[in-house]
């Protein structure tokens, strides 16, 4: 048998499906779906940004009442972060690649994809972990700090940072984890199957 | 283009499943197969003709089959749609059944580049369609095609 006898039976494989068959129904649906779709991830990417974006009125108005320079710092970090970190984001979101564009092509911005999401939950201390921290912990601080320049924390105060750090380690321990489980098998797929792609070529 | 879109499907709905069912797991095939019907429908209007009407097929379907970040959302109701349309049984003869199976261990037996260029080869692609889907040059993938065929001879020559 050669190679050239399966033809037949691939086309009887994948052969048409009968006039009878409705798939009207199937096609409206679709059409639906696709649409409802797409709203909801413009929904999504709107109520990200949205909830960055609405702290920074209270940031400002936080800022023209506060007079120690720890919750002034505090504060403007915080600002900051409110208005870098939707950036940062919507540049390194999940978007759709390409799908028009050759196999190649298709799997080299997939791995750029994901190489930019690795490096987003690698550096996740730098951008979103140490400036919120950082931040909330100056504006508490500066907060509690009397007439005289001296702090003074009560129990509750201690709780909540304790319950902040936990949660910082937590965020980071949760990321550090998709790296792995997620992204690196994800990365290490990709190159897999460009590999063989040299290999064709070759 | 709705009726357009819906012989498109009519005509490709085996070989989008069996594109789905390569690239999935069983429990994911259903989900790859809307998928690519999504991602059929929303670039079909784009289709301009530029391409052949097989090469955007498979360049969409593969590339979707491909995508590793998938969507996290269910389409439900595509999926009951799509099931309600019942796939007819393939009438197979004793010959045709055995090479049927040969045909999916061969298939089975190759990476999933090899394959893809399998499945444009038996569909009567030409080098140039096959070489603009997977997205090398036309040279590589008639050494490619050479090699399968080398394989399977190597594999099931005098089988019959």
């Amino acid at each position: 048998m050669k190679l050239d006898d399966l033809k037949r039976t691939w086309t009887q494989e994948v052969e048409a499906l009968d006039g009878n068959q409705d798939l009207g129904p199937a096609i409206e649906m679709l059409e639906k779906e696709t649409i409802s779709f797409d709203k909801k991830i413009k929904r999504r990417d709107f109520i990200e940004t949205f909830a960055a974006v609405i702290c920074i009125p209270a940031w400002l108005y936080g800022l023209a009442k506060a007079d120690h320079w720890m919750e002034i710092t505090g504060l403007i970090i915080l600002l900051l972060a409110c208005i870098f970190i939707p950036v940062i984001l919507w540049k390194t979101r999940v978007t759709e690649t390409d799908k028009l564009v050759g196999i190649k092509s298709f799997l080299l911005n997939e791995k750029a994809k994901v190489k930019r999401q690795i490096s987003l939950l690698s550096n996740i201390v730098v951008w979103y972990i140490a400036p919120i921290f950082s931040g909330v912990m100056l504006l508490t601080l500066g907060a509690n700090i009397n007439a005289d320049g001296q702090l003074q924390l009560g129990t509750h105060m201690w709780t909540y940072y304790g319950f902040v750090f936990i949660l910082s380690i937590g965020i980071y321990l949760l990321n550090k984890q998709g790296v792995k489980k997620k992204f690196k098998p994800i990365l290490e797929k990709i190159e897999n199957q460009l590999n063989e792609l040299e290999r064709a070529e070759s | 283009m709705k009726q357009e879109f819906e012989q498109v499907i009519r005509e490709n709905h085996r070989r989008i499943r069996y594109i789905a069912n390569r690239y999935a797991k069983a429990s994911e095939a259903d989900d790859v197969y809307q998928e690519i019907l999504m991602q059929l429908w929303k670039s079909f209007e784009s289709f301009s003709g530029e391409a052949s009407r097989d090469t955007w097929l498979y360049r969409v379907a593969l590339n979707t089959a491909v995508s590793f970040v998938r969507r996290t959302v269910k389409h439900g109701k595509i999926k009951e749609a799509v099931n309600a349309v019942s796939l007819p049984a393939i009438k197979h003869s004793v010959q045709d059944k055995c090479q049927a199976e040969i045909l999916e261990k061969f298939m089975n037996s190759l990476g999933d580049i090899d394959a893809n260029i399998l499945m444009m080869y038996l569909d009567g692609m030409s080098i140039a369609e096959m070489a603009e889907v997977i997205g090398i040059k036309p040279n590589s993938i008639t050494v490619r095609v050479k090699r399968i065929k080398l394989r399977f001879e190597e594999q099931y020559l005098g089988d019959e």
